[in-house]
């Protein structure tokens, strides 16, 4: 017999003293996220959780070692970390960026070259990088200066390998004006075809609303005009090779009002650049980026001190990113937010390679998972890239996917098909002598520790059939219950939130 | 080489695919087939979806917090309430069903449906890929109203049209002049054209807009790994492969204990949250995924679903809404209408394309048969192609469409339209010009027969027109 939805929710009523789908439920979601772990999370594992994409073993080891600060310290300096195996992973596909255009056209397999170099490296830095923090800080600018569509493969890879990458942790002008130029922004929000005699405003209403300055705060439609004006002649072609150009007979060079200044007639490039630099010290901007960095990294709705501390330092340093970050990092609201951020379905997967050691064997195979998921890389076609906060990304079906996508990288099996991993949780879980060992080890490599005992209880009673925290580990058990095992502490709410 | 390189010799400034050089078909954001190693999932697969809410339900709740202490009652419920939070039974609902069908990589309407009575201007621009007129042998089309006749292989759905079930709106579409598959997709599925910042579709927001109407998790259903985006932002609405695949996988022999254990966790570790509420949902939807897999399924009055994935698709939305678990709102994608190059109108792609859609169609109608009355199947694509074809025996993307409603409650037999012709200077840069919105299509959809009075939400900043074309419920 099936045990049926009401026994489930029986279950639950007894606990929790559910009283059915109400006004009650609705007030509930108004409070702050409160999971009954977040209080549990060692602080250190709070810092892995949030500047990495889950904790490892070896990840954890090494904070532990490092302290907190000097761990923070050295991802904030991903120089000093050898990542050569990282990075030889990502070098075939990657060469394939630099070839001239005559000769990159003419590859056997072209397609296949590119989605690789750009959605493929995306999934094994992720997974593999040592310098977790630059790669968060890549999705993080990814999702911020977001570009999509398939119809501009080889400058999204040069765009998101590049332009997004070289800057993620330097400054935040030459990040902006590195998107500025980049082809794929130039085509992606019509800037190419933003010419004097027929202005494109796609660019500067983003460039103001999602860049910079963020909707509606401190602009005004005459300023998104005139900052298009700056911009017109900013253009990419294929004769260029897909490279940034700046067509002086397209510009218009007549006189412009922005932001209360003017831009005096005559001029050139020099419009554009003096917009970025105006953008940049605008401390709308140190607010925007602020927040949204806050809303990254600390809670969905974040203090408005943190926020505004934040945003001093990032206009006390003129844009560099790395003291904004220390700020942060460092800060007592930080440390006290330990477990209130949903893991996005992408960070989701990752997190759960990571706590079952697994390595990628099919990238095909990831990006697919990814898609069931709802969450594959550099796929987001409005411009404000993949949502930040919780909401949006908590759905049934979406929950449902995350449950099976917990069995499927621990067992071996998606909906039938091949995962393309290759995992080995027997060699991971070493040999526990009872069920007791056997779920708290299982708690380390997932969550990063070992939760608090009245946490473990529903896995303990899974793995031993209700027998115990005593009850022996035999080989008939392992095979039966130790993927299932993991699968279920991937599927459980705690895995879910970081 | 797209209509617009043909006709300025220069490069096309309005698809960056044709001055990108990438060759292959543009239109859905998913992995090539060549990187999944597998050939068969290009075409079919939908594109990503999945849009934000706006603004968060917490957010929204801080600011009412002084109401949420007191209790909210329905009627000052937020439009974007999730429906969940306030299931009633689906009986609530007045048991209308709209299925809406996007014929992803925009369709050639004027080769399915075709204005034969132009003359000239239609066969000159036209030389291959057309319709001859009425009469003219294995080519021809079939005549609907003496102006209008549709392709050979749309046969089985005249006999729907003859019998008033099934309505053409011609020169329809979405307004925004883009050309980009991306652009127009989202704005035409967001129902904003020129808008692209919407964060939900239009579909959510009917959802959004009657949350209290209907609990079920299986009210809105989207055929598919993926939700479309007409369905995204901050709604339930469920992505369904397909009924036999919805439950929870792993160990045949474990997987009722990892359900309880799963049960038991997200009620002691998450009580009460958003997430514990969508477990809750999915358990729910698990029971009742029994139920229908339950009672073998069996087509009525011999309807034969062609074997496509469009075929199955529609067959299962037959089972859940025979099944009277409370389904509002299905969507389903047919893709590979972007037929650049040796379109194949007889012979060829497109007319296997048009036979399956077709195949597919008159199958659901006679499957449904008294059923029908509540139903309302609305057909789009996100643009038209060019009148003139081009020289690779294919078309380019144009502008204005076809659009097909069928059910009992469509004022059918007729082909309505505001017809702009195909005149040089009635064109819109060169394409069949749009004179009926789409919004005004499916607007009449959603007030008639859903009877929802929330247009102004649904279709925000737009206007609407009544067609006359549906009938009140």
């Amino acid at each position: 017999m099936t045990l049926s939805r009401r026994s489930f929710l029986h279950i639950g009523l007894a606990t929790a003293g559910v009283t059915g789908v109400s006004s009650a439920a609705a007030l509930h979601w108004s409070l702050p996220q409160a999971q009954a772990n977040t209080a549990g999370i060692p602080t250190n594992i709070h810092l892995l959780n949030r500047i990495s994409f889950g904790p490892t073993p070896e990840e954890v080891t090494a904070i532990d070692q490092m302290g907190y600060d000097a761990y923070l310290e050295q991802q904030l300096n991903p120089e000093q970390i050898d990542d050569g195996a990282t990075d030889a992973l990502i070098r075939p596909y990657n060469a394939v960026l630099n070839l001239p255009l005559a000769t990159l056209w003419r590859l056997a397999n072209l397609e296949y070259r590119l989605t690789t170099a750009l959605y493929g490296a995306a999934i094994l830095r992720a997974l593999h990088s040592k310098r977790q923090l630059l790669e968060r800080m890549v999705e993080f600018w990814s999702d911020h200066f977001n570009v999509a569509g398939e119809e501009i493969l080889l400058p999204m890879a040069r765009y998101y390998n590049r332009d997004i990458r070289n800057n993620a942790l330097g400054n935040f002008r030459a990040l902006l004006l590195a998107t500025a130029k980049s082809p794929a922004m130039l085509i992606y929000l019509d800037n190419y075809v933003n010419i004097a005699e027929h202005p494109n405003e796609n660019y500067a209403r983003e460039l103001l609303e999602l860049h910079t300055m963020g909707a509606d705060n401190g602009y005004t439609e005459a300023d998104v005009e005139n900052v298009a004006r700056a911009f017109t002649g900013w253009t990419t072609s294929e004769e260029s090779g897909y490279q940034f150009w700046f067509n002086t007979s397209q510009h218009d060079s007549d006189t412009k009002q922005v932001l209360g200044q003017t831009l005096p007639a005559g001029r050139g490039i020099e419009d554009g650049l003096h917009i970025i630099d105006m953008l940049v010290r605008h401390p709308a901007t140190a607010q925007y980026i602020s927040r949204k960095l806050c809303i990254k990294f600390v809670s969905d709705q974040p203090p408005q001190s943190l926020v505004d501390s934040t945003a001093a330092v990032f206009q006390a340093n003129d844009g560099e990113i790395k003291p904004v970050l220390r700020h942060l990092f460092t800060s007592n609201a930080f440390k006290a937010a330990a477990g209130q951020k949903l893991r996005r379905p992408f960070t989701f997967y990752i997190a759960a390679l990571r706590a079952a050691g697994a390595s990628i064997i099919n990238l095909g195979s990831s990006y697919e998972h990814l898609q069931v998921l709802g969450q594959p890389p550099y796929a987001w076609l409005p411009p404000n890239g993949y949502p930040a906060t919780a909401t949006p990304w908590m759905t049934t079906n979406g929950l449902l996917a995350r449950w099976n996508g917990g069995m499927a990288i621990t067992e071996g099996t998606h909906g039938g098909d091949y995962t393309g991993l290759r995992v080995n949780l027997h060699t991971r879980i070493g040999n526990p002598a009872t069920v007791g060992d056997l779920v708290s080890t299982a708690s380390q490599q997932v969550f990063g520790y070992v939760l608090p005992q009245a946490e473990l209880a529903p896995f303990i009673r899974y793995a031993s059939d209700d027998g115990g925290a005593e009850t022996p580990v035999t080989h008939t058990l392992l095979s039966r219950k130790l993927g299932t095992l993991y699968g279920l502490m991937i599927a459980s709410p705690t895995f879910q939130w970081r | 080489m797209c209509n617009h390189t043909k006709k300025s010799g220069k490069h096309c400034a309005r698809c960056p695919l044709h001055v990108f050089g990438l060759r292959r078909k543009p239109g859905k954001l998913t992995l090539p087939a060549v990187l999944s190693g597998r050939g068969d999932t290009t075409e079919d697969a939908q594109p990503l979806n999945f849009i934000p809410a706006g603004m968060s339900r917490r957010r929204f709740l801080q600011k009412m917090g002084a109401v949420g202490a007191v209790g909210v009652s329905l009627s000052v419920l937020p439009k974007w309430m999730p429906r969940m939070a306030f299931a009633q039974s689906p009986a609530d609902s007045n048991g209308e069903i709209v299925v809406a069908v996007f014929l992803r990589g925009g369709i050639d309407g004027l080769a399915a449906v075709a204005p034969y009575f132009e003359g000239s201007d239609y066969y000159d621009k036209r030389p291959t890929q057309h319709l001859k007129e009425p009469g003219q042998g294995a080519e021809a089309a079939i005549d609907l109203d003496g102006q209008f006749g549709i392709h050979p292989a749309m046969q089985p759905l005249k006999a729907i049209y003859d019998a008033g079930d099934l309505a053409f709106v011609h020169a329809a579409g979405m307004t925004d002049p883009t050309r980009s598959h991306f652009d127009a997709m989202m704005m035409m599925e967001f129902g904003t054209p020129g808008n692209k910042a919407t964060t939900d579709g239009w579909l959510a927001r009917y959802l959004k807009a009657t949350a209290e109407r209907n609990g079920s998790p299986f009210r809105a259903v989207g055929m598919g790994q993926i939700l479309p985006t007409s369905l995204a932002g901050g709604v339930s609405a469920l992505a369904l492969q397909s009924i036999a695949d919805f439950h929870m996988q792993g160990r045949a022999d474990e997987v009722q204990r990892m359900q309880a254990a799963l049960a038991e966790l997200y009620t002691i570790q998450a009580p009460q949250d958003e997430l514990d509420q969508q477990a809750k949902l999915a358990f729910d939807t698990f029971d009742q995924m029994q139920t229908l897999q339950a009672a073998e399924y069996a087509p009525a009055n011999g309807a034969a679903y062609p074997e496509s994935e469009f075929g199955m698709g529609l067959r299962q939305i037959a089972q859940i809404a025979k099944a009277d678990v409370g389904l509002e709102i299905a969507t389903i994608d047919v893709g590979g209408w972007d037929t650049h190059e040796q379109q194949g109108t007889f012979g060829g792609e497109f007319e296997f394309l048009l036979r399956n859609l077709t195949d597919g169609l008159s199958a659901f109608y006679r499957d449904m048969g008294d059923d029908m009355r509540r139903v309302t199947v609305v057909t789009m694509s996100e643009f038209g192609r060019t009148i003139d074809e081009n020289a690779s025996a294919g078309t380019d993307h144009g502008h204005g469409n076809f659009m097909m409603l069928m059910g009992g409650g469509v004022n059918g037999g007729q082909v309505y339209t505001q017809w702009p012709t195909l005149a040089e200077d009635a064109l819109a840069d060169g394409d069949l010009a749009i004179t009926t919105d789409y919004r005004d299509v499916l607007a009449e959809v959603v007030a008639n027969r859903l009877y929802s009075d929330d247009l102004d939400f649904i279709f925000p900043n737009f206007k609407t027109t009544p067609l006359g074309l549906v009938v009140p419920a």
